[in-house]
């Protein structure tokens, strides 16, 4: 049950285009629309998908409330201080994609003219910190 | 002076260290600048002017230690390796590393896949 506004897929137009997928009952409590992008990414092991619009509010998103709203708390600074970083550099240049990568798991932060997507998942298998 | 390449297999971040790293990654393709820190964020080593490295290595430095907060806060704690942030023009990419942290300026264009070290 969605509780948020919708907004219809054709209006993200940076997502990638994905073959039509077959609908599968999602084994959670809470269901989702009828969002293929996202049901995609469900069967995929270990990642949290949040959609948000150009100011931080968050619309979509894969994992519960609570985790959207702790991530999208801690990740929405981040992004627009790394934008203020850009500019304050660059008046003319834009931010359009950030990664922070630890050694268990990475965020993708893409922003696109009318949403920002955010991408967190863990890896299986585990990296160190980089040495020479 | 012992030669850079065991320098680097021992893992000894000294001048040498430091020089070699700045030239192996200066050859590579797309690069702009870059700026090497120590571990409190002043710039060691630079190819761009004083004024500018000062700057990017303040902000960066501070954008930086963010997100090691942020990924401290997150369950289970992690740690940065890597931080890569993608503007219109160009990519900056920051490696915090031991006693180092290395900051990258490439061309956006031109991306090789090319994991700094």
């Amino acid at each position: 049950m969605s509780r948020m506004s919708r907004i219809s897929t054709i209006d993200q137009p940076e997502q990638p285009k994905l073959p039509p997928i077959a609908k599968k009952t999602v084994a959670r409590a809470r269901s989702y629309d009828d969002d293929a992008f996202i049901k995609l990414f469900d069967h995929r092991g270990g990642r949290d998908i949040i959609i948000m619009d150009n100011n931080g509010l968050p619309l979509r998103s894969t994992s519960s409330q609570r985790r959207t709203i702790f991530l999208v708390g801690n990740l929405k600074p981040l992004l627009f201080m790394a934008r203020n970083v850009v500019r304050d550099l660059d008046p003319s240049n834009d931010i359009t994609f950030m990664r922070i990568r630890s050694n268990i798991g990475e965020v993708h932060m893409t922003l696109g003219s009318e949403f920002i997507l955010i991408v967190v998942q863990r890896f299986k298998k585990k990296f160190g910190n980089t040495e020479a | 002076m012992p030669a850079p390449e065991t320098e680097i297999a021992q893992g000894k971040r000294t001048k040498t260290y430091v020089e070699e790293v700045y030239r192996q990654v200066l050859a590579k393709p797309g690069v702009e600048d870059i700026l090497i820190m120590n571990h409190s964020g002043v710039p060691v080593k630079t190819s761009m002017d004083r004024q500018e490295g000062l700057q990017y290595a303040c902000l960066y430095d501070n954008l930086r230690e963010k997100c090691q907060a942020f990924l401290a806060k997150m369950e289970p704690a992690q740690t940065l390796t890597f931080l890569r942030v993608r503007t219109k023009y160009h990519e900056v990419l920051i490696t915090p590393d031991a006693k180092i942290t290395v900051l990258v300026v490439q061309n956006a264009k031109d991306i090789s896949i090319n994991m700094m070290k």
